[in-house]
C-alpha cells in the first residue's frame, strides 16, 4: 500500500504523471491483458478494451481512495470493461452474452492470436458452457492464479462463495472434458 | 481415458497469443492517445466562441419574459365584477346536495333579505293562486316540493 501511495502520488502530479504513469502500464499491462482477453476472446477488442481500461484509470486517479490495493482497483476497472464490452456486443446482435462467446469460442480455431492444441481448445469451449460469474471465477484462478482474497475484493464476492463458484466450475468443465 | 484432475494436473495455458512486440510498444500508443485526447480538449476549449456570461443572458431573459407573461395573465384574469354567476352558483348548490335551505339562509346578510323581500314583491302580482294552481298541477314532484 506504501508502494502504491508513492505511485499515486507520482501520478497525481503533473510533473511526474507521465513517468509514473507509463510506469503503472509497463507493471499491468500483460496481467490486465490476459484477464481483458479471457473475456473477450479476440485479440483486437482485448486491445481496445485494454487502452480504454488504462484511460478510464488515467482520467479517475484523483478518485482512487486508498481503500484497497491500487491492483484490485484497477482490475475491477479491467474486468468491468470487458463484461460491458461483451454487452454492448450482445446488444447490438441483439442475442445474449452467452451466445457472443460460444460464437468467438468457436472462431478460436481459426483465429490467428490463438496457437492452442486440442485439449486448450475444448478447455475453451468447456469454460464457455458455464454460467458466466463461474467462467469468471474459474479463469481468474485458474488461468491469472489470483488469491481468493484478491478475488473477493475485485469482484465483490465474498471468499466462501468465490470457493463454491470454483469448485463447482471445475467440476463441470472436468465433466465436460471427459465427455467431450 | 484418464479422468482430469484440473487441480493436480499439470496447468493448461490459454492459448492465447499476442502480435510480436505487442507489449513493447503498447504504452507508447496508449500515451500517445492520451497525450492526443488532451490536445483535442484543449483546442476545444480554446476555439469557443461563446461568451463567457452566456448562460447568466439566457438565465435573465427567461426570468424577464416569466415576469411579462405572469403579468399578461394576472391581468387577463382579474375578475372586475366580484358577483359569482347565477348559474355557477346553481350548479354548485345542485351538486352539493347536503347543502340544506337553513345553510343557504344561514348566509344572507340584512341586506340580502332586503334585496329577496324587494324581489319578492315585485314579482307579487305574477304569483296569484291560478298560476300556482297551475304550477302544481303540471309539477310531477309535488309531493317533494311540500316535504321541501
Amino acid at each position: 500500500m506504501q508502494e502504491d501511495k508513492a505511485l499515486i502520488e507520482d501520478l497525481l502530479n503533473l510533473k511526474t504523471q507521465n513517468t509514473a504513469f507509463q510506469k503503472l502500464v509497463f507493471l499491468y499491462q500483460k496481467q490486465l491483458y490476459n484477464q481483458i482477453r479471457s473475456i473477450v476472446i479476440d485479440h483486437d477488442d482485448a486491445h481496445d478494451v485494454l487502452q480504454n481500461t488504462f484511460i478510464k484509470v488515467f482520467h479517475n486517479l484523483s478518485s482512487f481512495k486508498g481503500e484497497s490495493k491500487l491492483f484490485s482497483w484497477i482490475y475491477r476497472i479491467a474486468t468491468n470493461e470487458a463484461i460491458t464490452f461483451i454487452n454492448k456486443k450482445a446488444k447490438k446482435n441483439k442475442i445474449t452474452n452467452y451466445e457472443v462467446v460460444e460464437k468467438l469460442i468457436n472462431n478460436l480455431e481459426s483465429d490467428v492470436y490463438f496457437e492452442g492444441d486440442e485439449i486448450q481448445l475444448k478447455l475453451q469451449k468447456a469454460i464457455a458452457t458455464l454460467p458466466e460469474k463461474q467462467q469468471l471465477v474459474f479463469k481468474m484462478k485458474y488461468f491469472e492464479e489470483l488469491k481468493y482474497e484478491e478475488l473477493s475484493k475485485i469482484l465483490d464476492t465474498s471468499v466462501g462463495s468465490l470457493k463454491a463458484s470454483y469448485h463447482h466450475a471445475v467440476k463441470k468443465i472436468e465433466n465436460y472434458l471427459k465427455n467431450n | 481415458m484418464k479422468p482430469f484432475d484440473l487441480n493436480n494436473d499439470p496447468k493448461i495455458k490459454s492459448g492465447f497469443k499476442t502480435p510480436e512486440g505487442y507489449f513493447d510498444d503498447f504504452s507508447q500508443n496508449l500515451m500517445a492517445r492520451i497525450n492526443q485526447e488532451k490536445l483535442v480538449v484543449k483546442q476545444t476549449k480554446v476555439i469557443s466562441i461563446k461568451p463567457k456570461y452566456t448562460k447568466l443572458y439566457w438565465s435573465v431573459a427567461a426570468v424577464f419574459a416569466l415576469i411579462i407573461t405572469g403579468a399578461f395573465i394576472y391581468n387577463y384574469s382579474i375578475v372586475k365584477d366580484n358577483s359569482i354567476e347565477f348559474e355557477d352558483l346553481e350548479n354548485y348548490v345542485s351538486y352539493h346536495p347536503n347543502i340544506t335551505t337553513f345553510d343557504l339562509v344561514k348566509e344572507l346578510n340584512n341586506a340580502d333579505i332586503k334585496q329577496l323581500e324587494e324581489n319578492l314583491s315585485n314579482n307579487e302580482e305574477l304569483i296569484n293562486n291560478n298560476s300556482l294552481e297551475t304550477y302544481l298541477l303540471n309539477n310531477q314532484n309535488i309531493e317533494e316540493i311540500l316535504i321541501d
